[in-house]
């Protein structure tokens, strides 16, 4: 968030929310996505103490943006944003990953029209049956972080195209090619560790 | 590429939309006719579904623990007050 924009905002809701209407915004809107949040911070850090630190950070940084916050319009995706944010702030700083890799690149290749026969991993069911156990997880684990991020939204959170364009400020276009890609990435995984459990996985 | 073929490449890409709820009211009597019809693009789609629903079972839901979330309102009702 840019001093312009803040100042922007304030300028625009002259009148700032009463404590008593914070507090009710909180109540009503902002608490009861706590879990989502966390489940989130759990799933993108794998560490319960990061975990509640970013969940945390989000309801601090939601008090200080709250004249930001447009009352009843979707509380969890703003949420989800500042918790979003912060985590990419911090692991980026931690890991020294650069901030874009060539993602765009991939996504380019991705979006072609002819990209979906040979990218499509042919993976017959009883695979999945037999052996999704903690290996879908893992596969979770084992994609590039933009990647989980999305799959974490559209999948475990059910956001919409639209609403995940607005958490990660990306065109709806990459959301849809991003999540292809990032399933795609897991089926793999999945068909590396069918394959060594002595499974017939086709190609595709 | 004859017409099937055409046919089978849009709707298997059309799958993640569908399965997202992502696809406009007027494409889905059309995509769903042809599911239903072809056996490959079939496959397919039950693959992919399968793979969601696998995907959404198995992560299971961490809840937050009841100690951060009397901290975090109480951190706020301070924060409140202080106006």
């Amino acid at each position: 968030m840019t001093e312009t924009l803040r100042e922007h905002t304030k300028e625009r809701n002259s009148l700032s929310l009463s404590p008593e209407m914070k507090n009710k915004v909180f109540e009503v809107e902002f608490y009861p996505h706590m879990d989502a949040l966390y489940n989130f911070g759990f799933r993108l850090t794998l560490d319960e103490d990061d975990a509640n630190d970013l969940v945390q950070e989000t309801y601090l940084k939601a008090f200080r943006f709250i004249d930001t916050y447009q009352q009843n319009t979707n509380a969890k995706a703003w949420l989800f944003r500042i918790l979003k944010n912060s985590f990419i702030n911090d692991f980026r700083k931690k890991t020294k990953e650069p901030a874009k890799t060539d993602y765009d690149e991939i996504e380019q290749v991705y979006n072609s029209e002819d990209a979906h026969y040979s990218a499509t991993v042919d993976l017959r069911q009883e695979v999945f049956g037999g052996i999704l156990g903690d290996e879908i997880t893992k596969a979770l684990n084992g994609i590039p972080v933009d990647f989980r991020l999305i799959v974490l939204l559209s999948d475990i959170e059910g956001f919409t195209y639209e609403e995940m364009s607005k958490i990660i400020g990306i065109p709806i276009g990459t959301v849809r090619s991003r999540l292809h890609r990032a399933r795609n990435m897991m089926k793999d995984k999945i068909k590396e560790y069918a394959r060594s459990q002595g499974y017939k996985v086709d190609e595709a | 590429m004859n017409h099937r073929d055409n046919m089978c490449f849009k709707v298997v890409g059309k799958i993640p939309q569908y399965l997202d709820g992502e696809m406009s009211e007027f494409e889905i009597p059309i995509f769903l006719e042809h599911v239903e019809q072809c056996h490959k693009c079939l496959e397919k789609y039950e693959i992919e579904k399968t793979f969601k629903e696998v995907l959404r079972q198995k992560c299971e839901r961490k809840a937050v623990n009841a100690q951060l979330v009397n901290s975090i309102k109480n951190k706020i009702s301070m924060l409140l007050a202080k106006g």
